[in-house]
């Protein structure tokens, strides 16, 4: 078996289903701050862009939650 | 907070000569030497017992410098310290010692100083209190002294109550609160305000708070008084009050507006009174005449006025005239101060007679009382009209919109005459009464009546609705979905929302506005931004499920590989895994050529390199990507800025970026650098004098297209044969290869040089 790997701090979006994630990716602005997508639902944020992610999300309507 | 403030580190930095008079308020004989009266002056200041002692044998204007400097912080400049004793009645320096270079202000604090009472902050000595030698005019006392003085005394004025105005206006407590708490939460909900690298908020985010509150930039109108530029009067007040602090780049709220609201409403209008104090960038008139750059003098002044203001005699409760407080402020500090420059004695030659100098004094009043009623008597007046009417602290009579008198307010007793706290009304109760504070309508649109609502509701109120308008008993607020959403991401919960709506208004929330409000906090569940969030990482799904089944690991399963786990202490059965810290810098696992081909050197299992390079670059065959012209080109034009491809390479590139290769990615992103190529024949004339005579020469010129360097010339293509021609038949041995330097003995600089 091979050994884990712990990722630490990492930035996460974390969104309720597929459409909206999707929905996402495809708004450019959006994207530019979406690295990996882990799941259908949940993708790794570029770092140190969590803030413009979430001025954006507003934009779009959205209300995210900000967990530390 | 600041730290506390001791003689200790200071005293051997005094002179011995002056050390010696201040061990005498300690008792100590000034025949010992300067390190044994030190230790003994700090031995006193440790003993709170000779403390006591030593705060009952000074005179009153000592105990009162000492009483004032602490209102004042514990520090202060000089001569605000004397404005303020000045205007309190206690300390009038004598008329007869007067004379043009008497300064009296300086002369309180070199006898503080001879005391030991204050000592200066000066670079060059504690002692010595000139501005010449880095003195900035600051003065302190030890806090371990200040602790046991009372508050500062105050000599109430002879005034005779004038008959009620007309009309007049005063603003009460709640509507007071409501605008402190709405600009705290409106700089809580900026998350601050952005600093000049000379740590003055940014213009733009002044305009940002404006907006926030709804003010002009130019001025507002406060019950018909004009208020100018709010925004830079209230960052200042709040910066001096201690209510914002700095933090990095920004200021921020210090304590969250609830905390503040939760102070009584005396204690919240004496912080920003101090704060109005103190600020030194803003001017109660739009357009000043008079020169105080520091504000300073607006800092004397303004103490004096706080001063005079609790010397109104306070029995009969009636309104004094404008005039007669003018005037009776004139009388303790219309000597010693002005906006600008404070009034200096006439100057007396040798041989003037009494009778002489009576008549230039006389002159010099008549003179100096004039000047203030000019300049600081319009200024007194923007004074009490603008802050301290703003902070409920006075009411103003009118008379045809003129202000003619003033009184204290029942909070501006309480804020004047702390020793009263208990014999003065106090202003009416900070907490909710037992009446309902507002009523929520099923429009969202919430009415609340400011007598029975307490500052934390306000504060409360300011964070999860949109405030429409407010008046002398009545505010208008509104529920949103971006209100919620902004108190659900303070910290509030759904439930707490719910309850104290309800609560507040004694009555259960319209339906209507429960399911809508229960539907937003449902709408912020539907997109999570987690900061910093664990994951752990298997190399196959299978692993990762025998992991779960054998209770290895505990957390949320994410895709088919991965598992968030709140904290790794959860997954403590697990061998220990590698871990990869995305807080601190990751690894540098690349390697670029000039070419724009990138290898990721060994596989490195982070999540973010491989998407950030697509972002940029071509995938190519595992672990190689290239940088093309397009793939930059493209990167630009969704949005991403070669600011951000250079911060990435920096970070991650085991060795310097090529030279040529930042280039060629500036160029792909749109930075424009020409250079020139063209196919040329030269002739390279070695000899000066033969470079000269050719280019001299009219029968060659024709054949010339120009020259590059002292010695190399452009031959026309065209005719190189017959300027060949023309060469043999000067004699000249044409040799038709250059002599070149070789490329690897070119010196370049250091800049250009790549490692790689």
């Amino acid at each position: 078996m091979k050994q884990p790997v712990l990722h630490e701090n990492v930035p996460l979006l974390e969104v309720a289903d597929q459409q909206m994630l999707d929905d996402l990716y495809a708004d450019p602005q959006a994207a530019l701050f979406l690295l990996k997508r882990l799941s259908d639902t949940v993708a790794v944020v570029a770092p140190g862009q969590v803030d413009v992610l979430r001025a954006r999300l507003l934009k779009l309507g959205h209300t995210p939650k900000v967990l530390a | 907070m600041a730290a506390e403030r001791h003689f200790d580190a200071d005293l051997p930095r005094v002179r011995a000569d002056k050390l010696k008079p201040m061990a005498r308020l300690w008792g100590i004989s000034s025949k010992l030497r300067k390190d044994e009266c030190i230790e003994l002056i700090k031995q006193g200041l440790k003993d709170p017992e000779k403390i006591k002692a030593v705060i009952a044998g000074l005179s009153v204007t000592e105990r009162n410098a000492l009483a004032l400097l602490k209102h004042m912080g514990g520090i202060t400049n000089y001569r605000t310290l004397a404005i303020g004793l000045m205007a309190s009645g206690i300390w009038l320096p004598s008329v007869g010692s007067r004379h043009y270079y008497f300064d009296p202000a300086k002369q309180l604090a070199n006898d503080l100083l001879h005391r030991g009472l204050i000592l200066g902050t000066g670079t060059h000595s504690p002692d010595y209190l000139d501005s010449s030698y880095g003195w900035d005019g600051k003065i302190y006392s030890d806090d371990r002294l200040l602790a046991h003085v009372s508050l500062p005394e105050i000599k109430p004025f002879t005034l005779s109550p004038m008959p009620d105005p007309q009309r007049s206006v005063y603003r009460r407590p709640p509507t007071v609160a409501l605008d402190i708490i709405g600009m705290v939460q409106a700089v809580d909900n900026l998350d601050g305000l952005k600093l000049t690298k000379a740590g003055e908020v940014h213009s733009h985010e002044q305009s940002k708070l404006r907006k926030a509150l709804n003010w002009e930039a130019a001025a507002i109108d406060l019950d018909g008084f004009l208020f100018p530029d709010p925004a830079t009067a209230w960052i200042n007040a709040l910066r001096y009050s201690d209510l914002l602090t700095v933090k990095d780049d920004r200021v921020i709220v210090r304590e969250p507006p609830e905390r503040f609201a939760a102070r009584p409403y005396a204690e919240q209008a004496r912080l920003l009174m101090e704060g109005f104090i103190r600020s030194n960038l803003w001017w109660e008139t739009p357009q000043p005449a008079y020169f105080d750059s520091r504000g300073d003098g607006r800092r004397h002044g303004r103490l004096a006025i706080t001063r005079a203001l609790a010397a109104l005699p306070l029995e009969t409760g009636s309104f004094f005239s404008l005039i007669e407080f003018d005037s009776a402020l004139y009388e303790r500090i219309g000597a010693d101060f002005a906006l600008d420059y404070p009034p200096n004695r006439p100057m007396w030659l040798y041989n003037e007679t009494a009778q002489r100098k009576e008549q230039v004094l006389a002159d010099w009043s008549i003179k100096t009382r004039a000047d203030w009623l000019k300049q600081e008597r319009p200024w007194i007046e923007k004074v009490l009209t603008t802050w301290l009417y703003f902070l409920g602290l006075v009411e103003i009579g009118l008379e045809d919109k003129t202000p003619v008198g003033l009184r204290l307010t029942p909070l501006g007793k309480e804020v004047f005459h702390p020793e009263l706290t208990g014999a003065v009304q106090p202003s009416p109760h900070n907490c909710p009464t037992s009446q309902p504070g507002w009523v929520v309508q099923p429009n969202f649109d919430i009415v609340v009546y400011l007598d029975r609502t307490s500052s934390v509701q306000l504060a409360f109120l300011e964070r999860h609705s949109e405030r429409i308008d407010a008046h002398t008993h009545t505010a208008h607020y509104r529920l949103t979905r971006e209100s919620i959403y902004r108190g659900l991401e303070s910290g509030s919960t759904l439930d707490e929302i719910l309850q104290t709506l309800a609560a507040g208004g004694h009555a259960p929330l319209p339906q209507n506005v429960t399911v809508e409000i229960r539907e937003w906090a449902d709408l912020r569940e539907r997109i999570t931004l987690r900061r910093q969030a664990n994951l752990l990482e298997y190399s196959t799904p299978h692993e990762l499920q025998m992991a779960l089944k054998k209770g290895d690991a505990v957390g949320r399963v994410i895709g088919d590989r991965f598992l968030l786990v709140d904290c790794f202490t959860d997954n403590i059965s697990l061998r220990e895994p590698m871990r990869i810290d995305y807080a601190l810098p990751l690894p540098k696992c690349l390697n670029v050529d000039e070419d724009g081909q990138i290898r990721l050197k060994h596989r490195q299992p982070d999540l973010m390199i491989e998407p950030q390079l697509n972002q940029w670059a071509e995938c190519q065959l595992e672990n190689n990507w290239q940088l093309t012209a397009n793939s930059v080109a493209g990167a630009i034009k969704r949005g991403l800025r070669i600011k951000q491809l250079f911060t990435l390479l920096d970070e991650r590139l085991a060795h310097k970026l090529p030279a040529i290769l930042e280039l060629a990615l500036r160029s792909w992103g749109g930075e424009s650098h020409s250079v020139e190529l063209e196919t040329v024949v030269v002739l390279r004339c070695p000899e000066e004098r033969i470079f000269q005579a050719v280019l001299s020469s009219p029968k060659m010129k024709k054949y010339l297209k120009g020259y590059l360097y002292p010695d190399l010339l452009f031959v026309d293509s065209l005719q190189v044969e017959i300027f060949q021609a023309q060469l043999v038949w000067l004699g000249f041995s044409v040799i038709e290869q250059l002599h070149l330097i070789p490329i690897a003995q070119w010196p370049r600089p250091a800049s250009t040089r790549s490692d790689s």
